[in-house]
């Protein structure tokens, strides 16, 4: 653990990645939400109608949507920027790989917890004053904190394990490399998505055993997945 | 960095440059001559070098080990060094003076001349 | 992990018939050597002939094609007790963009538990190094002071330097070198230097390696290294007649007048015969002597004549 230590505080020498970003990245998602609320509502009323106000809480994934964008290339510029540090300062593959794993467990746990604070403001000012629903939706549970927590936490770590694959599939293979490996990711969704289509009886009643949890569980498999992918790389990155 | 003679390790002339100061009287007998690194750090030389040079006095019995303090220049140190350069100062120094003289056409009456004209 | 010896106890670096190929290019070939511990040794030879390679194959940031390497007695591959006794800046080294210098020297101090920070302080100011600029706003000389004070106040005991002067100019190369001695004498490590500005360094090395297409073709004791060649220069068959069948590292002729690099040691009847051919001797520096080897092209020569093994001190 010494060992990966080390690596994880090179991870967290870049303080934004556990302080501005995670906060950040909601607090923008947050702010655009707001904007779209005000335009609706100035071209209909303040507070917004109940109608509009349950669109809002079944349809925005604003959250959902803007983790990955940031995240990603988080993972791929984390893994890119320190490893050739790590590997002059006479770490091993593995440890950087496992301390810049740790230190994704600390973004996405900082963007779970910024997620659920905002939550709790969202229902403490009644929505926003005006019935904006950026946290309470139906993306991350319905205002249930430990959902909520939960889906942002496992669909960070996604995200940063993703880019970290990618990141480090360039590195060890070149952009032929990465590109080769975004298409093997693809064709793994995709062969995924219509296996699942044509036993729709049997993935549906697996899906339905875990009700409410089913998206964090299939989001928590493709993360694992991510983390495999970005160790197999890693193990063959070079300088 | 101090230029040592090309063609001939370093640790000789570093050797025979630490006879040429003890023949001088810089480091009269019984006194301490620097140490491995003290001579690697002023020379800039690899302290292996300097070892080695020190260790040639050694065994020319001109500076000797005090166990814990360092290398002190041998009591008839210097005298044994005049010594031995006055036995090898015809191969050295006039063996080639007369080459050269020879190449030149001087005779050695002339060179007798020359050098009483010196001195 | 079983290791022979144990671990802790320093050893040295065993490299056995290591190549390395990308792709098809054979860059290193069958390299073995032994590299006992506790010295500084010059990596020399021309630009690009896999001395950077190498170094980065004994610290596996890459990865060898064939042989075997041993620090300490164990394979350095993906083992942290061995490798966090290594520390290699790279020529070329890339540092977090986002970095400055401080933040790299703090970072760096995580990864070695006998950092000397003090010594960090130190050199950085003699070198002048800007503490609050970004990594890659420094130029070629901030670089190599960079690398130089990492790879000093690392106390690794295994450090590696590439080309560690590049772009210093004389002054700061003093301090290079003195700071290189203090911190040696003070806690000896072995030290592993490549270059190809052999000179003004020569003096620091205990021990050199010579590359030459990929292949080490010579290994000898630095200091007596500068008495292993010899130019001789006079009228062609004069000299020819005096090198004989010594080896010939390279030639250069104008008109009648050759000028040979000779392999070995001159001798006085070289300088007497010499002396009556009206041919000029001169002592050839190390840096003349890897430069002879790289235009000569020795490396398809047998490359047991070229070693001199030092086996036992």
């Amino acid at each position: 653990m010494t060992y990966a230590r080390r690596s994880l505080r090179l991870y967290l020498a870049n303080r934004s990645y556990v302080t501005l970003i995670p906060g950040g990245i909601l607090v923008i998602m947050l702010a655009m939400s707001l904007v779209i609320g005000v335009a609706i509502g100035m071209a209909t009323e303040f507070p917004l109608s109940a109608q509009i106000q349950e669109g809002m809480r079944e349809n925005n994934g604003g959250a959902v949507y803007s983790i990955p964008g940031f995240l990603i290339s988080l993972g791929a510029l984390a893994v890119n920027r320190n490893f050739a540090m790590a590997l002059a300062f006479g770490s091993t593959r593995r440890h950087f790989w496992l301390g810049t794993l740790m230190g994704f467990g600390l973004t996405s746990g900082a963007t779970a917890a910024s997620a659920v604070v905002l939550l709790a403001l969202e229902k403490a000012t009644n929505h926003w004053f005006f019935g904006v629903y950026a946290f309470d939706v139906a993306a991350l549970g319905k205002g249930d904190y430990v959902l909520t927590f939960a889906s942002v936490f496992v669909l960070a770590v996604l995200s940063l394990a993703l880019g970290a694959l990618f990141g480090t599939a360039y590195r060890a293979f070149g952009t032929k490399g990465a590109l080769l490996t975004g298409l093997a990711a693809a064709v793994l969704v995709v062969a995924v998505t219509l296996l699942s289509a044509s036993n729709k009886e049997i993935v549906g009643s697996w899906l339905g055993a875990l009700g409410v949890w089913a998206a964090v569980v299939v989001a928590a498999i493709a993360a694992a997945i991510s983390i495999a992918g970005s160790y197999a790389a890693n193990r063959l990155a070079r300088l | 960095m101090t230029a040592f003679a090309e063609g001939r390790p370093i640790f000789l002339d570093l050797a025979d440059r630490m006879a040429d100061d003890i023949l001088a009287g810089i480091y009269p007998e019984e006194t301490q001559v620097p140490s491995t690194n003290e001579l690697a750090a002023h020379y800039r030389i690899n302290p292996a070098t300097a070892g080695k040079a020190l260790n040639r006095l050694v065994d020319q019995n001109v500076i000797y080990k005090k166990r814990g303090l360092g290398m002190f220049v041998a009591t008839g140190a210097p005298e044994a060094l005049r010594a031995s350069r006055r036995a090898s100062f015809t191969a050295e120094f006039v063996l080639p003076l007369l080459d050269e003289a020879a190449r030149v056409g001087l005779t050695t009456d002339e060179i007798v001349t020359m050098i009483k004209d010196q001195s | 992990m079983t290791s022979h010896p144990p671990a802790g106890t320093p050893s040295g670096i065993v490299l056995e018939h290591v190549t390395k190929r990308f792709g098809r290019t054979e860059v290193l070939t069958d390299i073995s050597a032994v590299l006992p511990p506790g010295r500084i040794y010059g990596l020399l030879g021309a630009n690009g002939v896999g001395k950077t390679t190498l170094m980065s194959l004994v610290c596996n940031h890459t990865f060898r094609s064939g042989g075997t390497v041993l620090i300490d007695g164990e394979d350095p591959a993906e083992n942290p007790v061995v490798l966090g006794r290594t520390c290699f800046i790279r020529e070329d080294q890339p540092y977090n963009d986002a970095f400055k210098v401080r933040d790299v020297l703090s970072a760096v101090s995580w990864f070695y538990p006998d950092w000397d920070a003090a010594l960090a302080e130190r050199l950085a100011d003699r070198f002048h190094l800007p503490h609050r600029t970004t990594c890659k706003k420094l130029s070629r000389g901030q670089r190599s002071a960079l690398a130089i004070v990492i790879s000093l106040a690392s106390r690794a005991a295994y450090t590696f330097l590439d080309e560690p002067y590049l772009g210093l100019d004389p002054s700061a190369r003093g301090i290079f070198y003195d700071e290189l001695l203090l911190a040696y004498s003070e806690h000896p490590r072995t030290i592993v230097m490549s270059t190809h500005l052999i000179d003004e360094a020569a003096g620091l090395l205990e021990e050199v390696l010579v590359l030459h297409e990929g292949r080490i073709v010579l290994r000898a004791d630095a200091d007596e290294a500068r008495t292993s060649a010899f130019v001789a220069r006079g009228l062609d068959s004069a000299v020819t007649a005096l090198v004989g069948h010594r080896e010939v590292l390279s030639e250069r002729r104008l008109g009648s007048i050759l000028s040979v690099t000779v392999r070995g040691a001159r001798t006085a009847d070289d300088e007497s015969r010499a002396r009556a051919a009206n041919i000029a001797l001169e002592a050839a520096s190390l840096q003349e002597l890897v430069a002879a080897i790289g235009i000569g092209g020795i490396g398809g020569v047998d490359t047991e004549s070229f070693t001199t093994q030092r086996t036992s001190r």
